[in-house]
């Protein structure tokens, strides 16, 4: 079946310090920006290897740090535009799909209400919306194993706070704007708090130490305070 | 590793008193933010890799960042050791001692770094490095994500710090017009690379940056300095989360720069103007707080020539041979 041609959004590389490009692929979240970021950091380890240092995707953008005494500056840009050129959206290779149980509620979720007055809804709205809906990993960063998801439905989107929380507790299901995320660690963070999640998202000593990774799909779903204790979740 | 003969087991220096904050460092992880995890790594390279040349090692060894002073240690069997970095009176069994050249301890002898007025951090580097725990194929101590170092912490007192058995038959001396300068004297220029979000923050913005002037505040760490000058209002309401790296010089709702450090968020969402040289992120490293700071713009090609002679300098420097 053709592609629709739909508007593309450009590639831009754009200097981001003395051995780093960043290249930008537009600036809106969207699963075919997400794929394009993906396809294109496995084309650049690919063809580069060692030469690259970082290889970071975000949202809209891929951070590419490089050693500056193996490649140039300009071998490496007229590289990035010739391997970058042809990249589409569309998705090789598996999706992971995977369930996340979330106990949901104002003991693990101090938020919800918060949540809940910015779409006018109720809290048992602002959890029937949040869960039983694929969300897609677009970035893995600012702690190790935390995930950026999106997107999160207009009604959910609430901005995060002025200031943030010092201690987050580790689990703590988030949502600031469209995106969402659970922190793997206890830290400091503005998001808003809807929930907690049982499980371990980052273990130093496992291969991979992260659950999650850019392009699985996730869906949340609600447990009972209960089960996530029993799913060994603590309060 | 270990021998297995008790003449050369590995012995250990005993932490007294830590100080402020005393980590474990090697030169940093690799390869890792795309998992979150961040740099790590001394905050000015240039002082750790002496303090590795000045014991012997190859580069990038596991030594000791002393933030401020204030280490107290004693060894428990023959150990040399060399302190680098910024002046601090160091004294052994309470008899002055001297930086930039390895020292000899005996058992029983004690080690006093106090605290340092002319920059923030010091280095202490032994022969063959101290023992810690790697993680993601870096030793590096992050408080933050609990890795490297003893269990991802600080030094604490009573830490016995397992050094290896290795002994340096000459010891060198750096003499003073090969050190680093670490005072910031009447306003340090630091160089930047204009870029990322500075084009779209616009040419009037950029010339009331580059004509500011800013102090070192005081809740700066290895995560991130913190700035305080003339707020900058950029007006840029939302970005989308993109990767960041050491040197990024970040701009808070505020208006106020924070510039990223080794240990820095992997992802972020406020707008960069550019990015500091990495050369002058080790300078800025030891600015106490109330330093004043300006930046003066330089072009990706100027930065890499910099970089390059400064890489030079350290390769030819030659430390003075001394008799024991």
């Amino acid at each position: 079946m053709p592609k629709p041609a739909g508007p593309r959004d450009e590639v831009s590389i754009v200097t981001a310090g003395e051995n780093a490009v960043m290249v930008y692929f537009g600036d809106r979240i969207s699963p075919d920006v997400g794929d394009r970021v993906r396809q294109s950091a496995s084309r650049i380890r690919s063809t580069l290897g060692d030469s690259v240092l970082e290889l970071v995707p975000s949202y809209a953008s891929l951070l590419v740090v490089y050693d500056p005494w193996r490649i140039g500056r300009g071998t490496l840009r007229r590289t990035l535009n010739a391997l970058l050129a042809d990249v589409e959206a569309g998705d090789k290779g598996s999706i992971r799909r995977l369930d996340l149980p979330v106990y949901y509620g104002e003991e693990t979720g101090p938020d919800l209400p918060r949540v809940a007055a910015h779409g006018s809804i109720d809290t048992t709205a602002v959890i029937a919306l949040h869960s039983n809906r694929e969300y897609r990993v677009y970035a893995m960063g600012f702690a190790p194993g935390f995930a950026y998801m999106g997107s999160v439905p207009n009604a959910l989107a609430a901005p995060r706070h002025a200031s943030p929380r010092r201690q987050i507790p580790p689990g703590s299901v988030a949502i600031a704007g469209e995106q969402t995320a659970i922190y793997p660690q206890q830290s400091p963070g503005g998001w808003n708090i809807i929930g907690r999640c049982p499980v371990d998202l980052f273990h130093p000593d496992k291969s991979p130490p992260t659950l999650l990774e850019p392009g699985d799909r996730v869906i949340f779903r609600a447990i009972s305070r209960d089960e996530f204790l029993s799913l060994g979740g603590h309060l | 590793m270990r021998s297995a003969a008790s003449a050369s087991a590995p012995g250990f220096l005993e932490v007294i008193a830590p100080g402020p904050q005393s980590l474990l460092q090697d030169s940093g992880r690799r390869g890792q933010w795309h998992l979150g995890i961040t740099s790590a790594g001394p905050m000015d390279r240039l002082s750790f890799d002496w303090a590795n040349r000045l014991a012997g090692n190859p580069p990038g060894l596991t030594a000791l960042e002393v933030t401020f002073g204030g280490l107290r240690m004693v060894a428990h069997h023959s150990v040399q050791l060399v302190v680098t970095g910024p002046q601090a009176p160091i004294t052994v069994n309470q008899r002055p001692a001297s930086q930039w050249q390895l020292l000899a301890l005996k058992p029983g002898d004690r080690i006093d770094i106090g605290y340092t007025r002319e920059g923030c951090r010091l280095y202490v580097a032994v022969p063959g490095g101290f023992h810690a725990t790697s993680a993601f194929g870096s030793s590096s101590t992050v408080v933050r994500e609990g890795l490297g170092g003893l269990d991802g912490r600080p030094l604490l007192s009573g830490d016995r710090l397992k050094v290896a058995n290795e002994h340096r038959h000459r010891s060198f001396f750096l003499p003073l017009e090969l050190r680093p300068v670490y005072a910031p004297g009447d306003g340090a220029a630091l160089r930047v690379i204009p870029c990322l979000q500075a084009r779209i923050l616009g040419r009037s913005w950029r010339r009331k940056f580059f004509a500011a002037r800013y102090r070192v505040a005081s809740e700066s760490d290895r995560m991130g300095i913190r700035l305080e000058g003339e707020p900058l209002d950029h007006g840029i309401a939302r970005l989308l989360s993109e990767a960041v790296t050491p040197g990024a010089i970040q701009i808070t709702p505020d208006g106020q720069p924070i510039i990223m450090m080794r240990d820095h968020q992997t992802i972020g969402g406020y707008p960069k103007l550019g990015t500091l040289l990495s050369l002058d992120c080790d300078r800025l490293a030891q600015y106490p707080s109330g330093a004043e700071v300006c930046f003066i713009p330089i072009t990706p090609g100027r930065a890499l020539a910099l970089l390059r002679q400064t890489k030079r300098r350290f390769e030819t420097a030659s430390p003075i041979a001394l008799a024991w």
